[in-house]
């Protein structure tokens, strides 16, 4: 007599240590194997869109910082600046640019710090964590002492940022980057050449380069998918065009892929903020931009890249103070997409490891 | 950012409606358009004819925004919704066209048209050209036909649309609220949708604001 089986439906969260947020995933199991895998979203959403209807531009820079993505608010900033700019035909001086591209960087690797941090949380390697926090506490210290903020800095300005750096800051962020360098290596021992961490990641999760393109998939993510596209490279803003940096491209397409590509994205940036220091050139931060703004009527679409992928802003102005409709594409939301794809066949105990390599933020994902 | 594309399609679908162009002029568009890539080039290229000595920042400062010229940054064409999946095919699988990624998909609520405006947004990494389409739908009953079965991301990007717009993606695998509870009322991104604090709410508010009150702290507002 056969044993009557049958397939099991097993919450994960939205209150569970590992779901980096208020997530649900509703995962369909077939003994240990998975079968499917359903995120239920939406606990963070608070429509951030409608709300930068009845904002101003001004305003709204403060709003993105909060309702999009918190852990990389400079991007955001970037893009909602970027857009504005682009329809309203404004040009950030040239020290602003610089600028931009550097707290930029910076926070791209505070941000990947963290995903490196509760990488190794997920898996059990507890000492990345306190060594990212460690070094992250320094890039706080940096945007603290320029923006005031540590999380959410609204620096950027339309045309431009808000203050010049103080002084002796340039001296500061090279010498966290020489630092951060010598860190690096740490890592490597610490992850890569650990033998569970390699078991639990390598071949684990892995989502090939097609399907990465049709799932909407972007950033590091598809990156690792062998898909050799960097918003940064294709379509440069502030002054990426004029700076040297690799875009890392692997080819595996699983977790451990997207582990060496955020690593080597991390020293790409040190990269080039070593670069922006050496030929920031002096002058005005900001250009001059009317506080109630009032952006032609148009159409733009800006993109960036962002710590975890193309982050774009549709913008539609109808002329007024505020903005008619934003539409606001965020990465995390198409990668969690994928995510059904890279969990289909994999066991239960893979789901925390590969959930933790796309690197989510749910405030990205909701808005 | 060129126009290429949406006029290639304009050529193999002869009904469809291409978005205003950037500037109305054909002669000297055309050749800034091919120059500069990213759109800050073509900004700084465009000013001097446009602003006549003025410079780029000060124009949306000094003149009223409704005297500024229309700019639709995007290209990109209007297409009917009878056509919308033949035209969405070929542009993801026609070598020509290579749009095989879709960025996203959203809607325009336009309450004096009476329509919706549903936006999709398409992108090739090989040309690393992009194309905005536009379906425009009555905004009563108003539905379009799911391109899940050709850009599988859409399914998400439809789903969210659905939400907050209300607009019914037909042939969808799984058309559910995604960003709202199930019951809920409304759709929140239409221009009509306006919130209102529950009564129970207005009431805490209120007895808060009296406890505030009652400490002394009323000044500090």
């Amino acid at each position: 007599m056969a044993l009557r089986t049958e397939e099991l439906l097993l919450n994960m969260g939205p209150q569970h240590p590992s779901t980096h947020g208020v997530l649900r995933l509703v995962v369909t199991l077939d003994g240990e194997n998975i079968v499917d895998v359903q995120p239920d979203i939406g606990y963070l959403h608070s429509s951030v869109e409608k709300m930068m209807e009845y904002r101003t531009y001004l305003q709204n820079i403060a709003l993105v910082d909060r309702g999009m993505d918190y852990l990389s608010a400079m991007a955001n900033e970037e893009v909602w600046c970027l857009a504005t700019e682009r329809l309203a035909k404004i040009e950030a001086p040239e020290r602003a640019r610089y600028i931009r591209t550097i707290m930029l960087e910076l926070q791209r690797i505070s941000s990947h710090l963290i995903w490196l941090g509760t990488f190794g949380i997920d898996l059990g390697a507890f000492t990345a964590f306190l060594w990212a926090m460690r070094e992250r506490e320094r890039i706080m210290d940096l945007f603290e002492s320029a923006t005031g903020g540590r999380l959410h800095h609204v620096y950027f300005r339309i045309g431009g940022v808000y203050e010049d750096l103080p002084d002796g800051w340039t001296d500061r962020c090279a010498t966290f980057c020489d630092y951060f360098m010598d860190r690096l290596p740490e890592y490597d021992e610490l992850l890569t050449g650990n033998p569970i961490f390699l078991a639990r990641t390598q071949g684990v999760g892995v989502l090939p380069t097609a399907k990465a393109i049709a799932m909407g998939a972007s950033g590091p993510v598809a990156r690792a998918s062998g898909l050799a596209y960097d918003v940064r490279r294709a379509h440069p803003y502030e002054v990426y065009d004029r700076l040297q940096f690799d875009i890392p491209v692997r080819t595996e397409g699983d977790c451990f892929a997207r582990y060496l590509v955020r690593l080597e994205e991390m020293r790409q940036s040190i990269r080039i903020i070593r670069q922006c220091l050496e030929t920031i050139p002096q002058g005005e931060i900001r250009a001059k931009v009317a506080v109630t703004l009032r952006v032609p009527k148009g159409e733009v679409y800006a993109r960036t890249e962002s710590p975890r992928g193309d982050l774009g802003i549709y913008l539609i102005s109808e002329g007024k103070d505020m903005p008619y409709r934003v539409k606001i594409r965020a990465p995390a939301f198409s990668n969690l997409y994928a995510l059904t794809e890279m969990m289909r066949g994999w066991k239960v105990a893979d789901v925390i490891a590969i959930l933790g390599s796309i690197d989510i933020v749910l405030s990205d994902v909701d808005r | 950012m060129s126009w290429d594309l949406a006029e290639k399609l304009k050529v193999r679908f002869p009904e469809i409606e291409l978005f205003p162009r950037p500037g109305h002029q054909p002669g000297t568009g055309n050749g800034e358009r091919g120059t500069g890539e990213p759109p800050r080039g073509e900004v700084a290229a465009a000013a001097p004819p446009a602003g006549e000595g003025q410079t780029s920042p000060a124009v949306p400062a000094k003149r009223p925004a409704h005297e500024a010229p229309p700019a639709y940054l995007v290209p990109g064409a209007v297409v009917p919704k009878d056509k919308l999946l033949e035209i969405c095919r070929v542009l993801a699988t026609d070598p020509e066209f290579g749009l095989s990624y879709l960025s996203f998909v959203t809607a325009v609520d336009r309450p004096e048209a009476g329509e919706f405006e549903v936006v999709y947004h398409c992108y090739s990494h090989q040309s690393r050209e992009e194309l905005a389409l536009k379906v425009r739908v009555p905004r009563d009953g108003a539905s379009v036909p799911s391109v899940t079965s050709i850009w599988d991301g859409a399914n998400w990007h439809e789903r969210e649309t659905y939400d907050l717009f209300g607009i019914i993606f037909e042939g969808h695998p799984n058309l559910r609220r995604i960003m709202m509870t199930d019951d809920w009322i409304g759709h929140p991104l239409r221009k009509d949708y306006v919130y209102k604090d529950p009564a129970w709410l207005v009431e805490v508010a209120k007895r808060r604001k009296d406890e505030i009150e009652g400490l002394g702290l009323g000044e500090r507002a």
